[in-house]
């Protein structure tokens, strides 16, 4: 695996939302993520707007996406439109949820 | 390398206030959850036939509304607010303040009831509603300052300007303990009762589950038209009732309740949707009781019909049991099982790091012993109610008082795995 991108969505499956127990990939937060020149842009939700894990989960995505090689600079992009809604959990993560 | 997350980082870290301001509302309300039942014990023989007076059965009312009720809504409050409007508290003194007051206040308030001492009562009373005021400046300000989440934001509105009621009808009950001002003490004190178990906490209740549900439940958000409507008749539900018991229009107090039930019949229909839509699965024992709670809250509004015409004997006990027991206490109870161990969580985790799962900081145990216990305790004082037999009561609150034992278990369980976090965290 050597596109940045896809080195930055398998390395974002290392943040967990710690009352959904899931990754937040796995859990269809991470809407997008796009390399424009030596950056990432990354859109991204949470399952609600009021969500007061929010904040955290920001954090640890600016801090497991700081080693990512060729990447100098990460925008991640808060967004609410389209909301985030259950269907866009992955079957893997569904399968977590069911277990 | 730069990492910029522009549209929300700022202000974030300001919105999560120190773990000490929401965990010791959340302490508070456990311990005087224990006080509840133990007054209860003392005035069960009382309970079935309970229309009003000091005494235990009083004493055990307010330490039910204010200590734990009013408690966990401050501790919610204070902190899931500013998140949710992402407007942070204009400072963090006044909520320290307000425990220093609304915790003692209630404390000696409650005491006075129970024993009768007017002058504890008094002063109790005017710490609490101290501690209160605080509180509703600081939400009516943190509510002025957004424009979002409007389902949420209007119920804590109607919230607001219930409590800002409920206070002065609560000073005129204070005064007129000593000094007679008022025609009629009962109808106030009713007026006050609705208003702080339909307009306080039961707008709280109803605006935070809108959060709260979907995000323990993985569900999608409920849809803003329904709960609209269901507020708005809530509202006018309210002005009827309240206007109905202060001016003795059993008229106004029936139309009230039923435009009420309709308004809480949409709520809940919007809930079980919402429920239904869930992607997890299993919900455990927390949301059993939200079920629960959900079965009692149309059925205190029957009971509440049927103490207006009399239709039903000892109503207003059951009613009461019904409204404050049944729907409230078992609703806060469940949401704070869930609440308690996702906020330690969030203050476990460092910048940087992964806060812990909420699943490894929740001590199951005790929260089964209370499971058991609170629908043990539901069951037994609920048929002891009806047919007047105190010993059943009795029993019923002894069960619910091992209950609330289990819940201080749990607090002290969480507070010591995020205490560890937080020490394992430490550089």
């Amino acid at each position: 695996m050597t596109d940045p991108i896809d080195i930055a969505r398998d390395m974002l499956k290392q943040v967990i939302d710690p009352e959904a127990g899931l990754n937040i990939v796995d859990l269809g937060l991470i809407y997008d993520i796009r390399r424009k020149g030596d950056a990432l842009e990354i859109d991204m939700t949470f399952t609600t707007e009021a969500c007061p894990v929010g904040p955290s989960l920001l954090a640890e995505v600016q801090e497991v996406l700081k080693d990512v090689q060729g990447i100098a600079r990460v925008d991640v992009d808060v967004v609410f439109d389209p909301p985030w809604s259950p269907e866009r959990i992955s079957p893997e993560g569904r399968a977590l949820l069911d277990g | 390398m730069t990492l910029v997350a522009s549209s929300f980082l700022g202000g974030a870290k300001s919105r999560l206030l120190p773990a000490s301001i929401p965990f010791r509302f959340f302490g508070a309300a456990v311990l005087f959850h224990v006080a509840f039942w133990v007054l209860l014990f003392f005035g069960a023989e009382d309970l079935s036939r309970f229309v009003g007076g000091q005494g235990p059965v009083l004493g055990a009312i307010h330490s039910l509304t204010l200590g734990v009720f009013a408690m966990a809504a401050m501790g919610a409050a204070f902190q899931l607010l500013p998140v949710a409007t992402k407007a942070p508290l204009m400072a963090v003194w006044p909520a320290r303040l307000a425990s220093w007051l609304a915790i003692p206040g209630t404390a000696l308030l409650v005491t006075g009831m129970t024993t009768s001492l007017h002058e504890l009562q008094a002063l109790g009373g005017l710490l609490a509603i101290g501690g209160l005021v605080i509180f509703v400046m600081l939400v009516a300000d943190n509510l002025r300052r957004t424009s979002g989440m409007v389902l949420v934001t209007s119920n804590a509105w109607v919230a607001v300007l219930s409590l800002v009621a409920i206070l002065g009808l609560g000073f005129l009950l204070i005064v007129d303990q000593e000094h007679g001002l008022l025609p009629d003490h009962g109808r106030v004190a009713i007026a006050h009762m609705v208003l702080a178990t339909y307009g306080f906490m039961g707008m709280l209740a109803i605006g935070f589950s809108y959060i709260l549900v979907p995000m323990f439940a993985l569900s999608p958000a409920p849809s803003a038209a329904m709960g609209k409507s269901s507020l708005a008749l809530s509202v006018i539900a309210l002005v009827l009732t309240v206007g109905g018991v202060l001016s003795s229009s059993a008229a106004l107090i029936v139309v009230g309740t039923i435009v009420g039930l309709v308004g809480v019949v949409l709520h809940l229909r919007l809930m079980v949707e919402t429920l239904d839509r869930r992607m997890r699965k299993q919900l455990g024992p927390s949301f059993v009781l939200v079920r629960l709670a959900w079965v009692f809250l149309p059925l205190s509004f029957v009971l509440g019909s049927a103490m207006t015409g009399d239709l039903v004997s000892r109503a207003p006990a059951l009613f009461g049991f019904a409204a404050l027991v049944g729907w409230l206490l078992t609703f806060v109870v469940a949401m704070l099982q869930r609440i308690v161990p996702f906020l330690a969580s969030m203050h476990a985790a460092k910048t940087g790091r992964a806060p812990p799962l909420v699943s490894a900081l929740t001590p199951e145990a005790p929260l089964k012993v209370h499971f058991w216990c609170h629908l043990a305790a539901l069951a037994l004082i609920g048929f002891g109610i009806a047919l007047d037999l105190s010993m059943v009561i009795k029993i019923g609150v002894a069960i619910g008082c091992v209950g609330a034992l289990a819940f201080v278990a749990f607090f002290a369980m969480v507070m010591v795995r995020l205490a560890r976090q937080r020490s394992a965290a430490s550089p």
